[in-house]
């Protein structure tokens, strides 16, 4: 399924059979890059010529796929047409991803992708054979979303890699991989996948016809496909969901929803994505549901944390005395006695420091990785308090704020607290706390009308939708909820039908002195 | 800004009155940099609304007030015996000013020294007041922790009338007013409760001493807990104290002739805190007899209390008045603009069922067990 505007390279006419053409066609096309191959074989009593690009091919695959099965026909062999050249094929590349292709045009996008193409003098068509090689890196844990207990593995700049790690945790045939073809310079791989009627097909639709609509250049990352394909809103709050762990990735399949990979790079979007979605973590399904529900608990208040809380402290000092208990306020008035600024000023000059702080973390090269910690943890916690410049206090909110906004399970989902928080300090600066809750029903709304994929960003809690319960706020445990979740409006609704925990057997069951409920007599 | 936790207000030599505020020195009470300067900033000045001195404050102080975290109020005698409705009204309706603050009366002394006595412990006068207030009323029952609501309820039921407690100030003011006071072991001056200024409509009219306030306020059923000695046996010397830490009161109002009756039963439970006489505590009728010389001496000294506030004052502190509202209405009504004179008429009977439970750690006294053993 090709997007269509790429590689009008290579002529589509069929090909004609003469190796001359052929060098003549390629070294025009592809001029004096030092990595395109034009090598010449001798199958049976014919010339042939096989094609392929040094950096992108695998010697040893090559040699096995290729040259070892060429090397053992007959020399009479005798290669004449179309016809036989396909049989020829099924008997020497069986088991090899091989294809009989018509057209040059056809013969170079599989060459860029990664095959070997063997034309054969004479004979209307040629043989790609797919040999992919080059540098990949190997599995490993991911950095982003790393878990305590449960899957360590994660995706890898490799398409297949990633589809074969998704297809090890998903074995049903009804796990559909469609591939398109993106960027008019990069032609990268993109993968739509999801599972067949478990997903609702209109949102699978969908997600395909946005995927054809995107007419770009390059797509080097699933944050580029995610401009493209998210909904036409200006939000700092995501709508889909990005994770470079397989396990989320399947358990957002087998809950209907669809999911998209890049090649070259680890990062998966699922989708359609609603705001709970971000305040779960996979590890929430690995340990006990107590522990699970708890951490959702925590994540939502230090959601409001990171959002609220420098912008509740200024509003509160600075127009609510009244709020604070008494010896509280006292010691608050005390330290903030000789600080220069209003706790406005102050919070916007610790929250941009921060921000300064922690971007320069992210950037910097590992090397010099302490530096920022011994500069940043003096420079604002210690110097300047002690120059009286910020107070003790605000040291503190600002680190309760930062330390909140890492909690969230999903990194990116931080932005939306991170980016909201200074328009609320400047609200809770002018108007107090009024003002920090007008701001807040401004996003309440915004978060209301915002859609991914046509669910509401807020489902199932606005809409409510009471199936959904079981997972959002709490999590129960996995025998209890029986649906799939939906808000999503899964094809397949029943997730699992008779699911029950089991009540304790007798204490010696062999002695099998009481029955249990629902035991065969 | 600036917090102010305690307001004086006396009558002023020029204008009505002359309030005081103080305003906490915050940096001082920081633990870390705090010193020995004053803990807190006193100023004055007189005017004649209490609404518009308090705007006016920043005549002498540098910082925006804060009114919020106002501890107590501290009203002269002078002041109190005029009456309190002219700047109660600012108290009530002013946004800042909560109604959780502690009230009190200043004897023998301006209010506004009661404001500037310091404390080694709780620095700021008017905070280490408002503990000790609620400390005292919380283990001894010393306090009628009364507030803002409870003062405006008070003055404007007809079937009660308000109290508060006095507070007055032990040795020189003047040195106590110095943060010297704060290091010496036995400060030169300390603020203490002296009694319960009792009020006929808003209006200062007497005092009742310290001891009585416990009483009042089990018969008003506002007690927590309290601490009671009696004598082991009729006209022995020798006493025994009970912690009473439960307590209740029922009140039973009726009318004879015009004449409102007042039942009282009062129901108290506690434990023995310690005894001087050799009884044998592990008898069970010796606890009987103690539970009996407890009902004995609290109906006494219930009814005694009362007996004085309706001879003396005439001022129904109790808010029996309101009981007879809620038990006889229609009576109550016709009678509720001469409550008061009713009241210092009543028949008062008193009922009390005292329940000794416990007995602290020993079982047995040392002496009850030198005595057996001879």
């Amino acid at each position: 399924m090709d997007s269509g505007e790429r590689y009008r390279s290579g002529s589509d006419r069929p090909l004609t059979g003469s190796l001359e053409e052929c060098r003549r066609e390629f070294n025009e096309l592809f001029g004096e890059t030092k990595d395109l191959r034009l090598e010449e074989l001798q199958i049976g009593q014919k010339q042939a010529m096989l094609c392929y690009l040094l950096t992108i091919t695998d010697a040893q695959l090559l040699t096995q796929r290729v040259l070892q099965p060429i090397g053992q026909l007959p020399s009479d062999q005798s290669v004449a047409g179309t016809d036989e050249l396909e049989m020829l094929c099924a008997r020497m590349l069986g088991g090899s991803a091989h294809i009989i292709i018509q057209t040059n045009q056809d013969a170079v996008q599989k060459m860029l992708e990664g095959y070997s193409v063997i034309f054969i003098e004479g004979v209307g068509a040629a043989v790609a054979v797919f040999t992919e090689g080059g540098g990949q890196r190997g599995i490993q844990e991911p950095t982003t979303q790393t878990i305590v207990k449960g899957p360590k593995d994660g995706f890898v700049e490799d398409l297949r890699t990633n589809l074969s790690l998704l297809r090890k945790r998903i074995r049903n045939h009804k796990l559909r991989i469609e591939t398109f073809t993106i960027g008019t310079d990069t032609g990268t791989n993109v993968c739509l996948v999801y599972m067949k009627s478990i997903a609702n097909e209109g949102i699978v639709d969908e997600a395909r016809k946005r995927l054809s609509d995107i007419h770009t250049n390059a797509i080097f990352e699933t944050g580029n496909i995610e401009e493209f394909i998210a909904d036409k809103t200006l939000t700092p709050f995501p709508t889909v969901y990005s994770t470079e762990r397989p396990d989320a990735v399947s358990a957002h399949l087998v809950s209907g929803k669809a999911a998209i990979l890049v090649d070259g790079t680890p990062f998966a979007i699922t989708l359609p994505t609603v705001f709970n979605d971000f305040m779960v973590a996979p590890e929430d399904y690995y340990q006990s549901f107590l522990m699970g529900s708890f951490l959702r608990f925590i994540r939502y208040l230090s959601f409001m944390f990171a959002l609220m809380l420098p912008s509740l402290y200024v509003s509160v000092i600075t127009y609510h005395h009244e709020l604070i208990p008494t010896p509280l306020l006292i010691s608050v008035i005390a330290q903030r006695e000789g600080v220069p600024f209003p706790a406005v000023v102050e919070a916007f000059l610790m929250e941009v420091t921060f921000e300064i702080l922690r971007e320069a973390g992210v950037r910097m090269p590992r090397a010099v990785g302490g530096t920022i910690s011994i500069v940043g943890g003096l420079v604002i916690g210690q110097a300047a308090v002690e120059a009286g410049i910020i107070s003790n206090t605000m040291v503190i909110v600002v680190a309760l704020t930062a330390i909140s906004s890492f909690v969230a399970p999903y990194y990116i989902f931080s932005i939306s607290s991170r980016l909201l928080r200074f328009g609320l300090i400047v609200l809770g600066g002018v108007f107090g706390l009024y003002g920090v809750f007008l701001g807040l029903m401004v996003m309440v709304g915004h978060l209301c009308s915002l859609r991914s994929f046509g669910v509401p960003y807020l489902a199932p809690i606005a809409p409510f939708i009471l199936k959904d319960q079981k997972d959002i706020f709490f999590r129960l445990p996995v025998w209890a909820s029986k649906l799939r979740p939906q808000m999503l409006k899964p094809a397949g609704a029943v997730k699992q039908q008779e699911s029950e925990s089991p009540s304790p057997p007798p204490m010696y069951p062999s002695e099998g002195k009481s029955k249990r409920k629902g035991d065969p007599s | 800004m600036s917090v102010v936790t305690g307001m004086a207000i006396d009558a002023g030599e020029i204008k009505k009155y002359k309030l005081t505020v103080e305003v906490i020195n915050s940096p001082e009470l920081n633990q870390k940099k705090g010193g020995t300067a004053a803990p807190a900033i006193v100023y004055w000045r007189e005017g004649d609304t209490i609404a518009e001195l308090a705007q006016k404050m920043n005549t002498g102080m540098t910082r925006e007030l804060i009114f919020s975290h106002m501890r107590l109020l501290v009203i002269s005698l002078d002041v109190a015996r005029e009456g309190l409705f002219d700047f109660f009204d600012y108290m009530e309706r002013s946004r800042e000013v909560r109604n959780d603050f502690e009230i009190v009366l200043a004897r023998k002394s301006s209010a506004a020294d009661v404001l500037q006595i310091t404390y080694p412990v709780q620095k700021v006068p008017s905070m280490k007041l408002n503990t000790q207030m609620q400390t005292l009323k919380e283990e001894w029952g010393g306090d009628p922790d009364i507030r803002l609501e409870d003062m405006v309820i008070s003055l404007m039921s007809p079937g009660r009338e308000p109290i508060m407690s006095i507070v007055r100030i032990r040795g020189s003011s003047e040195q106590g007013k110095s943060t010297g006071n704060m290091e010496k072991v036995s400060p030169d001056a300390f603020v203490f409760v002296d009694g319960l200024g009792v009020f006929r409509e808003d209006k200062y009219v007497g005092s009742l001493p310290v001891e009585d306030i416990p009483y009042v306020l089990l018969a008003d059923n506002k007690l927590k807990q309290t601490v009671i000695s009696a004598a082991c046996k009729e006209g022995v010397k020798e006493k025994f104290t009970v912690d009473l830490k439960e307590t209740g009161a029922k009140i039973k109002m009726s009318v004879k002739n015009d004449i409102p009756q007042i039942e009282l039963s009062v129901e108290v439970e506690g434990q023995l805190d310690g005894t001087e006489c050799p009884d044998d505590l592990s008898k069970k009728n010796i606890y009987q007899s103690y539970e009996s010389r407890i009902e004995t001496v609290l109906a006494q000294r219930l009814k005694s209390v009362i007996e004085r506030v309706q001879s003396k004052y005439g001022s129904d502190i109790f808010g029996f008045g309101e009981e007879m509202n809620r038990q006889h209405h229609s009576y109550f009504k016709k009678v509720k603009g001469r409550w008061n004179v009713l009241f210092s008429k009543a028949a008062v009977s008193v009922k009390v069922n005292a329940k000794l439970r416990r007995a602290g750690l020993v079982t047995n006294t040392f002496k009850a067990v030198q005595k057996k053993e001879g």
